[in-house]
């Protein structure tokens, strides 16, 4: 059952706005024991706000409420054919399509289809004042205005409640193929994916861990043959890229994750580190941060200096009576 | 002659103390750096839409960020306004310089600084050329995706400030989905990396596109993708604008993602052909050009899905290029259209809506009526497969009112664009050009919204004033003229 409950969100807003009551944005929760809001705020939750706004699989894109769960709007856009850009985590069955913009992360295609923010053309969002406004929009091209609706992805919560995004999505592929390969030297393992890329052949994933590297090929039947028989390897099943999805690491839940810039440079955990991004992303589950890890999802990120001046003045052009309270806030 | 910020309807400009900020830039630039005559000045006082002209107070060309920095921690000290410069090839007077203001020329920041094969990324300066980039990586298998059709001449910065696109954007993205992190220097002269991960909001997707509002960008890391060693280009005819569209929704509808997929319209394609010679047929009332690339596999089965699709579709003919020559003949066509449409009137106007792909037939239909309504012709030439339009109003601008007259039409067309659910601007950027149309696309507390998000990094808009964000008068003035 679809239910537009914007009005009814609005109201809520603009009345904690005229009594400064703060307010902890909330879909499903499930990224609540990862990144933890300030439970003293009193909860807006989107739960209610779902269903599927337009969808014309001709277009390509999709307009949704932000209380949809991934499952359901996953659902809808298969049967036409389509799937959604990004691989975004779903912690929970009743993850919302509201949490993975918030929240932002991209999974494993990343490095091949691209941002969680690239497929994003458009959002429907609630002000700190209450405002019901709308940027972006449903074609493939838009520079009208300052891109508001791409920079709510990873906002956590923080800038405005969203109400509905448009999302460009993906054909999904005819076939897909998973295989691995024996690597005892990451180094060799990375080089070896990296040269299929330089053939372009159609990767969607390349991880690693303790000597394997996993790949998955999607396209044409066609090109998966080809692969099958030209590359060797062990087949394997797609439950692998389901699990990273869902942040059940082969040693238990996540516990760190961090960016690398060096791709080629070896994990510096070897035991209990996993790869993804060919290269690009290390998830650990060591007790503190390794040199290259950047973001600790158990931590709030720490603002400091100019970023973080600019990033409070940009959080009160949205609020401007700072009513929302996201992670990391007090 | 006023210039053109309007007293009446535009935020009153700053009086700057031009004496004290040329004493002040002097200790700063060397003294050929800074441009004060108009005679020196003339070759800036215009972007690409050449129908707004406008001198700045002075015209300063650094050669380093710290030089820049220190242009704006002058202006910012002795508030005066900075407009950002690249290239100027942008099409919505972005670039027009603010006439109390200063206009900062990026050219001759120019360098490609490091080329990282492994990491394919290259980080690069904002006046570096946009093929430039793709050239000087091409050694290496690697390119630079998005092509605007002035890649020869438009700076990287200036594809940044605007967002540009190209005809590969449909499978490769915009500006935008191509650059991982910039140096960004603050209107107080400060330096600030935005790489979409340090810090904890992206305020990447936020400057990209921000058309010199929000800072001054100086030095970009771009995304290089590998050459595909398989490229196909089909050149299709149609008998009919609509058989043409259906086309388009047919193969996107079958989950192909072209790499191109462009239309022309029959003005177009036969002014095109007149001036490239690139073997279109003169007799056809569309052709689509679409472009499949990858590996051999991927290519040949799409080849035979869209070949397929596009008879169903009513394709009175589909060419696929026998070889790389006659491929890049069909895009020269393509490429060219713009100029070889030129050549048919002293003058033209090009706009740059977008629309949902489903009312492009629609929407071409009611541009050719309104054609016939303004006798003024319209040619078309644009991004089919992401439903950007390019109509190209065609015109005299020695006849008396000509020019009122086609931005009048062409003000028609936005309000079209908007009516069937799509955008004023979907490369080409607001600028000065489409900042009354802003006032139809959004809502008041929308426009509030931007204009406190400017205040954000530019408090007292000393960045580009006078640009995108339309001040509330001039919505009133706009919608009441509207209606």
């Amino acid at each position: 059952m679809a239910h537009d409950h914007s009005a009814a969100l609005a109201d809520q807003v603009r009345t904690n706005c005229a009594t400064g009551t703060p307010l902890r944005i909330e879909g499903s929760g499930s990224y609540a024991s990862y990144c933890s809001p300030p439970q003293s705020a009193e909860v807006l939750s989107t739960r209610e706000h779902h269903g599927i706004v337009s969808f014309d699989p001709t277009e390509m894109v999709v307009t949704v409420r932000s209380g949809t769960p991934l499952l359901e709007l996953e659902a809808v856009l298969a049967e036409k054919g389509q799937q959604l850009g990004t691989e975004c985590p779903q912690l929970s069955e009743q993850a919302t399509i509201g949490g993975a913009i918030a929240m932002g992360f991209s999974g494993s295609g990343r490095p091949f289809r691209g941002a969680m923010r690239d497929f994003v053309l458009g959002a429907r969002i609630i002000n700190g004042l209450g405002e019901d406004l709308q940027f972006g929009g449903q074609v493939m091209k838009n520079v009208a205005g300052y891109d508001l609706s791409r920079l709510m992805v990873g906002s956590a919560g923080r800038l405005a409640v969203l109400l509905e995004v448009s999302l460009k999505l993906l054909p999904l592929p005819e076939e897909s193929l998973s295989l691995s390969f024996q690597y005892p030297d990451y180094r060799e393992a990375i080089s070896f994916a990296d040269q299929l890329v330089n053939l372009a052949e159609p990767l969607t994933a390349a991880s690693y861990f303790r000597e394997q590297l996993f790949l998955r090929f999607s396209g044409r039947g066609a090109t998966m043959k080809r692969l099958r028989s030209s590359l060797g390897g062990e087949a394997f099943s797609d439950s692998w890229w389901q699990d990273l999805r869902c942040w059940r690491m082969p040693w238990g839940q996540a516990t760190h994750l961090g960016y690398r810039e060096h791709r080629f440079r070896e994990p510096q955990c070897t035991g209990n580190s996993l790869v993804d991004w060919n290269g690009g992303l290390v998830w650990s589950a060591a007790p503190e941060p390794t040199a290259s890890t950047q973001l600790c999802l158990s931590e709030p990120v720490a603002n400091s200096g100019l970023s973080g001046q600019l990033e409070q003045r940009l959080r009160r052009a949205f609020d401007p009576e700072a009513i929302f309270r996201g992670a990391g806030d007090q | 002659m006023t210039g053109i910020h309007n007293p009446r309807l535009d935020d009153a400009l700053p009086q700057p103390d031009l004496i004290a900020l040329k004493s002040a830039l002097k200790q700063e630039l060397p003294a050929e750096a800074i441009l004060s005559e108009a005679e020196q000045q003339r070759p800036f006082e215009c972007d690409g839409l050449a129908t707004y002209q406008q001198l700045p107070l002075l015209t300063v060309l650094p050669e380093s960020v710290e030089q820049i920095q220190a242009v704006m921690r002058i202006c910012h000290e002795l508030g005066v306004p900075v407009v950002t410069r690249g290239a100027g090839t942008g099409l919505s007077g972005g670039a027009l310089p603010c006439e109390q203001g200063v206009l900062l020329v990026l050219s001759r920041m120019n360098r490609i600084l490091d080329v990282d094969v492994l990491g394919r990324r290259a980080r690069v300066e904002p006046g570096v050329r946009n093929l430039a980039i793709s050239e000087a990586v091409q050694s290496r298998g690697l390119y630079y995706a998005p092509d605007p059709s002035s890649q020869i001449a438009c700076s990287i910065g200036g594809n940044v400030a605007e967002n540009a696109g190209g005809v590969h954007c449909l499978k490769y993205g915009l500006t935008v989905h191509n650059v991982e992190s910039f140096l960004l220097i603050t209107v107080e002269g400060d330096r600030l990396r935005i790489d979409g991960r340090s810090g904890s909001l992206d305020l990447l997707p936020l400057v990209v596109g921000s058309e010199g509002m929000l800072g001054v960008v100086v030095e970009i890391t771009v995304t290089l993708r590998v050459i595909p060693p398989r490229v196909e280009t089909m050149l299709c005819a149609f008998n009919s604008v609509d058989a043409a569209s259906s086309a388009v929704a047919a193969i996107i509808g079958a989950g192909i993602v072209p790499a191109g997929l462009e239309m022309m319209d029959a003005l177009a394609l036969k002014a095109a052909e007149d001036f490239v010679g690139a073997g279109y047929p003169r007799d056809a009332e569309a052709v689509l050009l679409l472009e499949l690339d990858g590996c051999d596999s991927e290519v040949e089965a799409e080849l035979l899905i869209a070949e397929e699709l596009l008879h169903a579709s009513g394709a009175s003919e589909v060419r696929t290029a026998q070889d790389d020559e006659q491929r890049i003949l069909f895009w020269k066509g393509r490429k060219n259209a713009f100029p070889a449409v030129g050549r048919l009137f002293p003058d033209y106007y090009c706009m740059d809506g977008t629309i949902p792909r489903r009312a492009i037939a629609e929407v071409l239909n009611w541009i050719s009526a309104t054609s016939a309504e303004f006798d003024m012709p319209v040619a078309n030439v644009f991004h089919a497969g992401d439903g950007n339009l390019h109509p190209l109003i065609l015109f005299d601008g020695n006849v008396p009112g000509a020019v009122e007259k086609a931005e009048a039409f062409g003000g028609l067309i936005l309000e079209k664009c908007i009516e069937v659910g799509g955008t004023i601007t979907g490369e080409h950027g607001v600028g000065r050009e489409k900042i009354n149309q802003m006032a139809s696309q959004f809502s008041d507390a929308e426009l509030e919204q931007f204009r406190r998000v400017k205040q954000a990094f530019d408090e007292h808009d000393l960045l580009n004033p006078g640009k995108v964000i339309p001040t509330l008068k001039r919505c009133q003035e706009y919608r009441s003229i509207g209606s």
